[in-house]
């Protein structure tokens, strides 16, 4: 019974560290996010700007996880961006863990102004903040406020369906 | 033709939705002080307007609150600038916009904690409903906005160039401002952006 106990540990432990490898997280000053944006290929970006503590961003993150899933095979891509400070990297892996994000994500570091502006002079630089982009880099929507399943969805829908008729 | 009228439905929202993102209604420099004569209530329980608190030669007026990491990362900074030109003629009045139904930190009883805790030297009141944060265009906290002796608005913006980090300041924004301010010059950089809690609208 007591070997039966530590087989199942065993093999729980070691299935999870397969299932749920340490997040890919990386640091992103502005010349990093200009590339982000401009070298995309994928037909939708969709960047989202979060922190673990900021609760809006957490309450629509698991939204964007899903759509991320969702849409993965009409080459829709989700990339978040923590702007927890710089020394809480660890708490931010924890995070994207605990939600299973197997995808490279970032962490903003350097100062705000340039970073923001290099993204668009009409964000303000308010948490949680969605950026959608084209596959030639280019700024479709943004919005600065959280949004809901239901709209991210059907934003993305709409944007699918735009990019279609545009070809 | 169901899928026509969705599709249609959906570039409809989406265009709603591009228009209501925009940081456009950020207050313009040069406009007057909106809804100066609305009173609130403060952490010392007065009721006070924009207009009661105004300095003689500037006021300040900051979009606060309890809980953003931004506004904790600031918290010394801010005091330090405010008890530096308290005696020179600038008024500050911090105001929380945020729906203490959504933010439990950011209650009246919670703001008079802080004030006290921290020892405020300004005064702290509460946005009912978040009406002067509307009117102001104001975004998130901290969100600064600094007016001229004639109540116009000079600076808009952040506290300096590094709210995450106070080791890596280099530009100290706000107080270059009050001091362009204070010596009749122009004011060199008149705003700035940094990254904040957005401001935890109530729910209609």
């Amino acid at each position: 019974m007591r070997y039966l106990i530590a087989i199942s540990i065993i093999i729980t432990t070691s299935s999870s560290l397969i299932l749920y490898a340490d997040p890919i997280l990386k640091e992103l000053n502005v010349e990093d996010a200009q590339k982000l944006t401009q070298n995309n290929k994928h037909k939708l970006l969709i960047i989202n700007f979060w922190a673990t503590w900021c609760a809006p961003c957490v309450k629509e993150f698991p939204s964007f996880v899903k759509g991320r899933n969702k849409y993965k095979n009409q080459d829709v891509e989700v990339i978040f961006i923590s702007h927890d400070f710089e020394d809480k990297q660890a708490e931010v892996k924890e995070f994207l863990k605990r939600y299973q994000v197997d995808w490279p994500s970032y962490i903003k570091v350097g100062y705000d102004e340039p970073y923001i502006n290099s993204f668009s002079k009409d964000w303000s630089g308010a948490l949680p903040a969605t950026f959608l982009y084209n596959d030639k880099g280019e700024l479709l929507h943004f919005v600065e406020s959280e949004i809901n399943e239901e709209d991210l969805f059907k934003t993305i829908e709409g944007y699918l369906d735009f990019l279609k008729k545009q070809k | 033709m169901k899928i026509k009228s969705l599709t249609k439905l959906v570039v409809t929202f989406i265009l709603t939705f591009v228009g209501t993102s925009s940081y456009s209604n950020e207050l313009k420099l040069g406009s007057d002080i909106p809804m100066a004569d609305v009173k609130m209530r403060t952490t010392d329980d007065r009721q006070v307007s924009i207009n009661d608190i105004a300095g003689e030669k500037g006021t300040v007026v900051a979009f606060w609150c309890n809980h953003c990491p931004y506004v904790v990362a600031s918290r010394e900074r801010f005091t330090n600038y405010v008890n530096d030109f308290k005696d020179k003629g600038i008024s500050v009045i911090a105001i929380n916009s945020n729906d203490p139904q959504i933010v439990a930190g950011d209650s009246l009883e919670k703001m008079k904690e802080f004030a006290k805790k921290y020892k405020y030297p300004y005064t702290y009141s509460i946005d009912q409903d978040a009406q002067i944060a509307k009117a102001f265009g104001a975004k998130k906290t901290p969100h600064i906005y600094l007016f001229d002796a004639n109540k116009k608005l000079v600076y808009v913006g952040a506290i300096d160039d590094s709210v995450s980090n106070p080791k890596k300041v280099k530009e100290q924004y706000l107080k270059i401002a009050t001091k362009e301010l204070l010596a009749g010059k122009n004011i060199t950089k008149s705003n700035s952006k940094a990254i904040g809690c957005s401001i935890k609208w109530p729910k209609k």
